[in-house]
């Protein structure tokens, strides 16, 4: 007996530890990996006031420099007021044109949301949106209401079944435009045949 | 010319006043023991009956994932030439197949195979041989994929009736633990022959053969046997 239990004691380890190595995953569970469309705002409107503004403060500051040049000694308080100005709108009008914006809120055309975005928690500004498309319907239509505008837009595309790494995924193709009430739309996809997370949309309004 | 084998074979080279003589027939062998008395041991050409059970598998009905069972019935023939045929059934849900999806994949199993069974010394076998198994199973998965504004897709996929088919190499050994009962292992080496499998979503495992990601693959069982023995005194 003892004889026999020395020589198969090397199996009766090796059981356990070929058992007990298949390790049990520890991120499982529903996926958060959710098709996705890009989207830019340009706020065009505000874009037009700040360059406006921008042309006054400049003209204003050419005005206060000749006149402190002609040996004026009381505009020094005014052109620093003036410059300061004009630095904070043209900050403004880089943040515009690169598309940055801060969105309020976001809803699904049947009053799913809010969708809470990075900038909603931290009252930043963001200049790209992640806006998540409807994987059970061939078709999503957005409410997004920045400061006091409220507009809609929406997408159609084909949606199918497929794997990405370790998940069930959902691919998104042949995304188009379905609806608008912004000035204009244009997309952007650099590839022939574009998923929705590879297309980027850039809105103006 | 002897025709003695194995375990009878050893017993009488132990016995140095025995002699083996070949019968015609070669199915008695002839002998005279110490009295000189003449006797008789018959070595039918079905040698032995073994009843085999895989209890290293009982280790997966503790485990969360998996359940399996496997046994087997083998017919040891005069030259140690054995014919087995091996059951099984297996049930796996693996957790890493799929993150998203609660994934199941079962099956019935059967291998039938020839092998040697060569005697070491007594109580000791080793067993070399060559197996063809197959396998009838199916998967499901039950898969969810959340969104952060929309309800939640679900969804879900059967297939039914898939069938696998490969080869073995066994290479084991077992050694006598009390009566007829054997401790033994065999170690094998699997090639797949064919399989049903789909795209995108792969069948993760074929009960009886194991992960579909390797076309060829090692596999260690451990048994107990029980033997029936013909022909002995």
């Amino acid at each position: 007996m003892k004889r026999f239990l020395r020589k198969y004691l090397i199996y009766l380890i090796l059981i356990p530890l070929v058992y007990y190595s298949c390790q049990e995953c520890d991120d499982c569970g529903p996926s958060q990996n959710e098709p996705i469309v890009n989207l830019k705002f340009f706020n065009i409107d505000s874009l037009i006031k700040v360059e406006d503004t921008l042309t006054i403060i400049e003209d204003s500051l050419e005005v206060v420099n000749q006149k402190i040049d002609e040996g004026d000694t009381t505009l020094s308080d005014i052109k620093v007021n003036l410059e300061n100005q004009q630095a904070f709108y043209i900050q403004v009008k880089d943040n515009i044109n690169q598309g940055k914006i801060k969105i309020d809120e976001v809803f699904g055309s049947n009053g799913e949301g809010p969708l809470l975005f990075k900038d909603s928690l931290t009252n930043d500004s963001l200049t790209n949106f992640r806006f998540p498309l409807d994987m059970n319907r061939d078709e999503s239509t957005f409410v997004v209401n920045i400061q006091d505008r409220n507009d809609e837009i929406g997408f159609r595309y084909d949606r199918e079944i497929d794997k990405g790494g370790k998940e069930i995924i959902i691919r998104i193709y042949n995304i188009t435009l379905l609806t608008s009430s912004y000035d204009s739309v244009k997309v952007i996809c650099n590839k022939e045949i574009c998923t929705s997370n590879e297309t980027t949309y850039k809105i103006y309004f | 010319m002897l025709f003695v084998y194995g375990q009878e074979e050893q017993n009488m080279r132990a016995d140095s006043s025995r002699n083996t003589v070949d019968a015609e027939s070669n199915i008695f062998t002839q002998r005279t023991d110490s009295s000189g008395i003449n006797d008789t041991l018959r070595i039918p050409f079905i040698r032995r009956i073994e009843l085999s059970f895989d209890y290293s598998k009982l280790v997966s009905f503790a485990l969360p994932n998996e359940n399996k069972i496997e046994g087997g019935l083998a017919i040891v023939t005069k030259p140690n030439i054995g014919i087995s045929l091996e059951f099984g059934y297996g049930e796996k849900m693996p957790e890493e197949h799929f993150k998203n999806a609660d994934y199941k994949v079962t099956g019935l199993y059967g291998r039938a195979g020839i092998s040697y069974h060569a005697p070491f010394n007594p109580g000791t076998n080793f067993i070399i041989g060559a197996k063809y198994g197959m396998s009838n199973y199916q998967d499901e998965a039950t898969y969810t994929i959340e969104s952060s504004l929309w309800d939640p897709f679900v969804d879900s996929f059967k297939r039914t009736d898939l069938s696998a088919r490969w080869v073995e190499f066994i290479l084991g050994s077992e050694s006598k633990f009390k009566g007829n009962f054997y401790f033994g292992f065999i170690f094998r080496f699997r090639a797949l022959i064919s399989h049903d499998n789909f795209s995108p979503f792969e069948v993760f495992s074929i009960p009886g053969y194991g992960r579909t990601l390797d076309k060829t693959i090692p596999a260690l069982n451990l048994y107990i046997k029980y033997m029936i023995n013909f022909g002995n005194r």
